[in-house]
């Protein structure tokens, strides 16, 4: 894929989400035929999908990052390193059913895997219990933060998307739910 | 110095929603090397706005925590700047903002996902089989919600009816009360009779649908078409005019099992159901020439597109079985191209 088009990608979420209603029947498709459906069933299927689509999302968060082969392959290939990873966390046996396994769209070199969010220090979940009471109480500030801290987006897509009038009320607002956030955390933890 | 200033300017801002004319280098002096922002503030009476103390507070922890993001744009080497960074304040609130990235993460992909997914396409994404799954459980945990109920009440019930006093009287003689309480032991074997009967009819219901496979009258994969029946008209058949026609009904498997993975669970590829009156056939498409030719009294043939495969009534699924006896080829091609 070329560099315009990653960069497309990355900024325009319109795009991601053309990518993820186009690839996800394929992938589907793609891991019938991988695993076969005894090994693997719809809401399997759709979770892992999921989770590969992530991948790409932070993936492509690096400007450094080369996509070699099509986005449907690249979904492919993360698709099947998921689910051999969650057969193998599974002691599971898959049946392949498909066994010209060399015609399948998926590139062995492609190695990337969801990375787990695991043993999180008691200050991530002291957060994590803050964002969950933001969300509990409603308003802008969850997503506000998630898109600037987790996707990155500038404050320019932050106005855009609550219809601030600038990205200075955008910072501005950001600011305050992130300090609304820390004074909420320091109820569940000492930081 | 300028970052520091404009920080603590947007911070005032933010914390009292309204400008103000003040010695900000002063004030961002203050707020790094002050242990008492508060009185030294007004002491020194930089600030005349009644501003309060916990609003004071709130301002500086709000000033470090935006100086701890900005860091990168400071002049490291400014003394002022040097007192800054190794402030309480701008040390915890640094970690916290490091940490922003990773505790963000699993929430900013289930963010993500639900933004990709959109849910006006919900019912597309989500397969029927999930929400029949739930719908099921949620049915079967109400019922046993239900049986938990009753048997509570049955053992309330047991120790004894409920008495209501009729009249002045208070003597127990039961002539003189009203028995109020119905009797629970009867009621409760109707219960469970009821409940019985419910699961027997569900379980019916879900065999016969297994049994039957997919729903074909229901499906947006199936195509249907009337066919008539191709006949040796030499031969001269007993059979009437009704049994002219079929309804052909062709599942496409290819297209039903992007949408629908369970669908390989209870059809197979290349099979056929024939009655009478009706031929189902799972096919990998259902854009497929089809001709029914029945060759003698009762033996029947399926042609698709330029393959021939005899077919036979039953009550279940069977494969397609290809014919390659030429003879039987040559005569059904004939009946075809003379009934053309």
């Amino acid at each position: 894929m070329e560099s315009k088009e990653l960069i497309e990608l990355r900024q325009d979420r319109d795009k991601l989400k053309q990518v993820y209603e186009y690839c996800k029947p394929k992938c589907f498709a793609f891991m019938a035929k991988c695993f076969g459906s005894q090994s693997m069933d719809d809401t399997k299927m759709f979770t892992i999908f999921n989770d590969a689509v992530i991948v790409l999302f932070e993936k492509i968060q690096d400007p450094s990052f080369k996509l070699t082969a099509t986005v449907q392959t690249y979904l492919n290939s993360v698709c099947r390193n998921i689910a051999l990873e969650e057969f193998r966390k599974e002691k599971k046996l898959y049946k392949t059913t498909d066994l010209d396994i060399e015609n399948l769209d998926y590139n062995n070199e492609v190695t990337d895997i969801l990375e787990e969010i695991t043993n999180e220090s008691p200050y991530e979940k002291a957060i994590n219990k803050a964002f969950a009471v933001m969300r509990s109480k409603g308003g802008n500030c969850v997503e506000i933060l998630t898109m600037f801290w987790y996707q990155k987006a500038s404050m320019e897509d932050i106005a855009s998307r609550f219809s601030y009038s600038n990205a200075a009320n955008a910072k501005n607002q950001k600011a305050k739910c992130q300090k609304r956030l820390k004074d909420i955390a320091l109820q569940f933890e000492i930081i | 110095m300028k970052v520091i200033t404009e920080i603590i300017k947007n911070t005032y801002v933010l914390t009292f929603k309204s400008e103000a004319t003040y010695e900000w280098s002063q004030i961002e002096k203050l707020f790094i090397e002050s242990d008492n922002v508060y009185e030294d503030l007004t002491d020194k009476a930089l600030i005349n706005n009644n501003e309060s103390k916990e609003d004071i507070l709130y301002w500086q922890d709000l000033f470090f925590m935006e100086a701890a993001e900005q860091k990168e744009h400071m002049d490291k080497f400014d003394p002022l700047i040097k007192k800054l960074i190794t402030h309480p304040l701008f040390i915890s609130n640094q970690k916290f903002i490091n940490h922003l990235p990773r505790a963000t993460t699993l929430l900013g992909r289930e963010l993500l996902i639900d933004e990709l997914i959109d849910n006006k396409n919900a019912d597309q994404l989500i397969p029927d089989r999930m929400i029949e799954a739930a719908l099921k459980k949620k049915s079967r945990d109400e019922l046993r919600k239900n049986f938990k109920e009753w048997t509570a009440e049955n053992e309330y019930e047991k120790t004894g009816y409920t008495l209501q006093e009729v009249g002045n009287k208070t003597s127990n003689s039961s002539s003189e009360f009203e028995i109020a309480g119905i009797s629970s032991r009867r009621f409760s074997y109707i219960k469970y009779l009821v409940a019985a009967c419910f699961i027997a009819v569900m379980a019916v219901i879900g065999f016969n649908n297994y049994n039957n496979g997919y729903d074909f009258e229901d499906s947006q994969f199936v195509n249907i078409s009337d066919k008539t029946i191709q006949r040796n008209t030499g031969l001269g058949f007993a059979g009437n005019k009704d049994s002219n026609s079929i309804t052909v009904q062709i599942f496409d498997f290819n297209k039903a099992i992007v949408s629908n993975k369970s669908v390989s669970d209870r059809l197979a590829l290349h099979s056929y159901l024939f009655s009478d009156k009706e031929l189902k056939l799972v096919l990998e498409d259902s854009n497929v020439k089809t001709e029914v030719v029945e060759l003698e009294q009762s033996v029947f043939y399926l042609k698709l597109n330029k393959e021939f495969f005899k077919i036979e009534t039953s009550d279940d699924f069977k494969n397609l079985e290809k014919l390659n006896d030429q003879k039987i080829i040559e005569q059904l091609d004939r009946i075809l191209f003379e009934n053309e």
